[in-house]
């Protein structure tokens, strides 16, 4: 049951010539694609990392980028507004310089106007008083010396007032 | 082995061999060679069936070399696949009515051990280390010789004797029990000792590998130290 025997060197040679076909025939072949996929996918697990990598830097930059983008935006938001703050009050300026004429201009008129006003009352004032004095007494003065009685008269009157009443 | 402990032998030329165990082994070659090649002709990138199964072989030796040799060992790697399928499937074979395991035979395991322990492992050492790998026989000094010359013969001695004891038993075990129960329903009771044979054929296989590896790492790894 132990014998040892020209078997034991037979075994050696089978395994030997085993060993010699598969290593040329079958694990060589079969080792080169498993080393050719575990470096495929080492190369793939690289370069997801690196593109990974690139990815996240890119996503920083464009967050950089928009950020930026979004200052500027504002920038030019506050730009318009202080704009259009200093447009506003330039118009109120403007709308303020012209009532301020127009104001001044109406004042001119009115000024005008009520000079004219006194004007002609005083010269309606010298006619009713002269028909009222020659009523009362009852002769008609003759028309230089009226004329010139009543010049005085008015003359006599102050600008703002004629006689007792205001003007 | 039609009876148990008795082995057919022939006659040539005054040497003797064991018939069984020698048309058994071919047997054993041809499968292994049928699954290489069911492995590997149409090798894929993305592995299926027996490619995936093999590359599974290749890929569990490879990590055991690159952990107990280191990469300078990965020449090996061809090596001790063809050892552990070669032994995985020498060592099912007797689990097949009519058919008995070449590792049964003490002339395959003993030669599987030597091969490995002795050929391969001195033959690796002295490749790597020049006649220096030899030193090692009286460190860490010369009478250590006899320590270091018994550890050298009980390493294939008890790779042999473990594989070839296992199988045997396995093997006689299942004669025995199928003697031992008669009539229609005696296969019953060796099914659940077929199945765990076949178990303890991977197992065995494994460990024979393993420890090949182990004897052989300081032969090649000596050289970088």
């Amino acid at each position: 049951m132990l014998d040892i025997n020209s078997t034991f060197f037979v075994q050696i040679l089978n395994f030997l010539v085993l060993l010699l076909v598969l290593k040329k025939f079958a694990w060589g072949p079969l080792l080169a694609t498993l080393h050719a996929r575990t470096e495929k996918i080492e190369n793939n697990i690289r370069m997801a990392d690196e593109d990974r990598a690139q990815a996240a830097e890119m996503k920083k930059e464009y967050e950089a980028k928009l950020a930026d983008a979004r200052s500027k935006a504002q920038e030019i938001m506050d730009a318009a507004n202080q704009r259009a703050a200093e447009d506003t009050k330039a118009q109120k300026e403007s709308t303020r310089l012209e009532v301020e004429k127009m104001k001044e201009t109406a004042k001119a008129q009115i000024q005008m106007e009520r000079d004219e006003a006194a004007k002609q009352m005083k010269g309606q004032m010298v006619s009713l008083s002269l028909a009222a004095a020659a009523k009362l007494m009852g002769r008609k003065m003759d028309d230089a010396a009226d004329e010139q009685l009543v010049a005085e008269f008015i003359d006599g009157l102050t600008k703002d007032k004629i006689g007792d009443l205001s003007c | 082995m039609d009876k148990i402990g008795v082995r057919e032998v022939i006659e040539i030329g005054g040497y003797t061999f064991n018939e069984h165990t020698i048309l058994m082994t071919w047997l054993t070659m041809a499968i292994v060679i049928l699954v290489a090649v069911l492995a590997t002709r149409n090798l894929k990138e993305v592995p299926t069936g027996w490619q995936n199964a093999v590359e599974a072989i290749a890929e569990l030796w490879e990590t055991q070399v690159k952990n107990m040799i280191g990469k300078e060992g990965l020449f090996l790697v061809p090596l001790f696949m063809t050892l552990f399928l070669y032994l995985m499937i020498a060592n099912w074979l007797g689990l097949t009515p009519g058919m008995e395991s070449p590792t049964n035979d003490l002339n395959t395991t003993l030669s599987m051990a030597i091969l490995m322990t002795f050929f391969v492992n001195h033959g690796v050492g002295i490749a790597k280390q020049g006649i220096g790998h030899l030193k090692h026989f009286v460190e860490p000094f010369a009478p250590f010789i006899i320590v270091n010359v018994i550890e050298e013969l009980s390493r294939p001695a008890s790779l042999a004797f473990r594989l070839f004891g296992n199988i045997l038993a396995g093997e006689v075990l299942i004669i025995i029990i199928l003697a031992l129960v008669p009539g229609v329903v005696n296969w019953l009771p060796s099914t659940p000792w077929v199945l765990f044979s076949i178990f303890v054929g991977v197992v065995q296989a494994y460990i024979f590998t393993m420890l090949s590896i182990t004897y052989i790492a300081p032969s090649v790894k000596k050289h970088h130290d």
